[in-house]
């Protein structure tokens, strides 16, 4: 019983997964702004869930989603580069991405906290 | 995942970043110097910077097994090589080093262009400095969970 | 519904319960009270569930909507535990009563 209780928050605990490798692919965007020939990555989660959400409506605490496979990372080969040296990381577009990603990542810390000490309260009745 | 590679990723730009400000720093001191070890004057050095395991093939992101693959980027410095552009001609029939022309060979180096590249150096720097905190901003509030 | 205290909810059984003389009409009105509160709880819980859902799926980036949903639910289930507990209070101390 505890057990299904706890795994509710399984989309969000997926959704954090993403966050943080998206940090890390930015990361590494940002150490690479000077090489040459490197294209800059990118991970792909949420447009993957919405389409599937929208098809098997899947939503927190309805199904478990399985894997690690729903987290995609791709190289960006369509960004335009402004460089002669083939390289298209936009160091301002990976710094705001990085600005948004942790405003997300709280968000979704503070969401699984609230998640867990609500079932915290429910339990002790208090 | 790796939990910290995020966090190796951009310490390896900072290595990178300053070794490349080390030579920038070199070449602008030498900017003038028309006698050097092998007696020709001051080549200008430049970085090549290299991904780490930027070469794994696309399909391995997908799969499970090789996930560590991608969380392991960053960036070397694979080679510092010496610029091969000619050198400068000055005419300065002072120069003890001058030839029978009066001609001297100054190094190749460009001051103004080191100038750029060493603000370019900089401002990737202060990047992944900003990189690094935000992981460690991230990494504590996932400490706060529950709390 | 008013989150200001059980006076509040005392007043609002007496004010229910005074058109109708009898116990009986006294009781429904509170069990209708825990009823409604308990389906609110239900109804803020799936309104947080369904706006967490569009954030994570990125189709909003209102943090804040996010967040106060997930308070209003949090604040309704507090409510209804603590209702819960005082009735459980009072129907000791009721049976305590020596008749």
């Amino acid at each position: 019983m505890l057990n299904k209780l706890l795994f509710q928050n399984n989309l969000i605990e997926k959704s954090l997964d993403a966050a943080w490798v998206r940090n890390d692919i930015i990361s590494q965007n940002i150490a690479n702004v000077d090489t040459p020939g490197y294209k800059r990555k990118e991970v792909k989660f949420e447009e993957y869930l919405d389409s599937e959400m929208k098809l098997s409506r899947i939503s927190n605490g309805k199904t478990r989603l399985q894997g690690d496979g729903d987290i995609k990372v791709v190289e960006d080969h369509e960004s335009y580069s402004y460089r002669l040296d083939g390289n298209n990381v936009d160091i301002e577009r990976e710094m705001a991405q990085m600005a948004m990603n942790t405003l997300r990542y709280n968000t979704l810390i503070q969401r699984i906290s609230g998640e867990l000490n609500k079932i915290r309260t429910v339990i002790r009745g208090r | 995942m790796g939990f910290f590679s995020a966090m190796e990723s951009s310490a390896s730009a900072l290595t990178a970043q300053r070794l490349r400000m080390d030579t920038i720093s070199e070449n602008i001191a030498n900017a003038s110097t028309t006698r050097s070890e092998e007696g020709t004057p001051y080549r200008r050095k430049t970085v090549i910077f290299e991904a780490q395991n930027g070469n794994a093939p696309f399909s391995s992101y997908l799969s499970k097994a090789s996930r560590e693959l991608f969380t392991n980027g960053g960036v070397r410095v694979s080679r510092i090589v010496e610029d091969q552009t000619p050198f400068k001609s000055v005419y300065d029939p002072g120069h003890p080093d001058a030839d029978e022309n009066g001609i001297v060979e100054m190094p190749n180096v460009e001051v103004v262009t080191e100038m750029v590249n060493m603000i370019s150096a900089a401002r990737a720097y202060e990047a992944s400095v900003t990189a690094i905190n935000t992981s460690k901003s991230m990494a504590s509030k996932a400490l706060e969970i529950g709390k | 519904m008013n989150i200001s205290g059980l006076s509040t909810l005392h007043q609002n059984l007496l004010v229910q319960s005074s058109p109708v003389s009898g116990r009986v009409e006294e009781k429904s009105g509170f069990g209708d009270m825990l009823m409604e509160a308990v389906r609110n709880v239900s109804r803020l819980e799936k309104e947080s569930d369904s706006i967490t859902d569009d954030f994570i799926a990125g189709r909003t980036d209102n943090i804040h909507s996010v967040l106060i949903a997930a308070e209003k639910a949090s604040i309704s289930l507090d409510m209804v535990i603590e209702v819960r507990n005082k009735v459980l209070e009072a129907y000791n101390e009721i049976m305590r009563m020596q008749v």
